[in-house]
């Protein structure tokens, strides 16, 4: 009986204590003063004019804090290693048990195929102009190919062409980053001409649209590794 | 009104979530789990930050449910052989 008292009274609390929770996160959310005065934002977006990127978050992400987006994609590919050698030396998914495809799906898949992927470079490359950059381009390149393998359960993919323009994005990614700090002192430095009077082209802000070229190249391979060893792979100790 | 929308939009994300964790199958959990990150993809594009709503369109609803239904997939073979 005391336990059941007890129970009761901790159910009530913690319901007491969630409601008051939530009765301030409302609170907060009608009250949002978008005052920036006085902030690091404020700052970014004062200096954002020199780079001549019209995305701030974009400059934000590969110039300001360019060592953290290489820590991220180092973070990245650690996790790509460690799944493949996890699941490489696991045996392959029997071809005879995968029926025949679909004619209509691979047929459709294909043709979503070269739409998807023209999406995802259209993102990487305007990167520096519109919302969306390297990380996401990357992924939805990569998503193309998911698409194909749910269609198509045969199909190889050439892992010679994926490791070496992963390997060669990640290179340059630090050179690129070497040779700004040689020049200007500054890793990641921006040693390529940026006038503000081009702000809004294509080929405008210096190193920042070279950057997230390279981010996208090496995600979308690397995503692209990590779901075809999901789906051709079997788990080890089946 | 764009109060309003957050409001709506902030409860069907608790809604969706407390139906993740109740739910009984491992399947429909990480489909309800899809639907947290459909309603953040709302609220962040409400918040003004259309790179992170693209992010977690891209990773949170895409490519996080297809590896959660892959692992599904190789732990459930496992079981029925053992």
């Amino acid at each position: 009986m005391n336990l059941k008292k007890d129970l009761r009274i901790k159910h009530i609390f913690l319901s007491l204590l969630s409601s008051i929770l939530m009765i301030s996160i409302v609170s907060i959310l009608f009250n949002i003063k978008t005052d920036l005065h006085q902030s690091v934002g404020e700052l970014f977006l004062a200096i954002n004019m020199e780079t001549a990127s019209a995305n701030a978050v974009t400059t934000v992400v590969t110039f300001f804090r360019g060592l953290d987006t290489l820590g991220e994609v180092t973070v990245l590919f650690l996790a790509t290693t460690g799944i493949s050698l996890m699941l490489s030396s696991a045996k392959r998914v029997h071809d005879k048990v995968i029926e025949q495809e679909s004619f209509i799906l691979n047929i459709g898949s294909k043709l979503l195929l070269s739409v998807i992927v023209l999406f995802g470079v259209y993102i990487i490359v305007h990167g520096h102009l519109s919302p969306g950059g390297g990380f996401q381009g990357g992924v939805v390149i990569a998503s193309a190919f998911l698409l194909l393998f749910l269609a198509n359960p045969n199909m190889n993919l050439n892992h010679s062409i994926l490791t070496f323009g992963e390997s060669i994005s990640g290179v340059s990614y630090v050179l690129v980053g070497l040779i700004g700090l040689f020049k200007l002192n500054i890793l990641f430095g921006n040693f390529l001409p940026h006038s503000i009077s081009q702000i809004g082209d294509l080929i405008s802000g210096g190193i920042i649209p070279i950057i997230y070229i390279i981010v996208g190249i090496k995600v979308g391979s690397e995503i692209t590794v990590i779901i075809e060893y999901f789906i051709k792979r079997e788990a080890q100790n089946a | 009104m764009i109060g309003i929308m957050i409001l709506f939009t902030f409860i069907s994300i608790t809604i969706v979530a407390l139906a993740s964790i109740l739910a009984k199958d491992v399947t429909t959990s990480v489909i309800f789990f899809m639907g947290v990150g459909l309603g953040s993809v709302v609220l962040f594009t409400l918040f003004q930050a259309p790179d992170v709503a693209l992010t977690e369109a891209v990773i949170g609803t895409g490519i996080s449910t297809v590896v959660f239904l892959l692992g599904i997939r190789h732990t459930t073979k496992e079981e029925i052989k053992s």
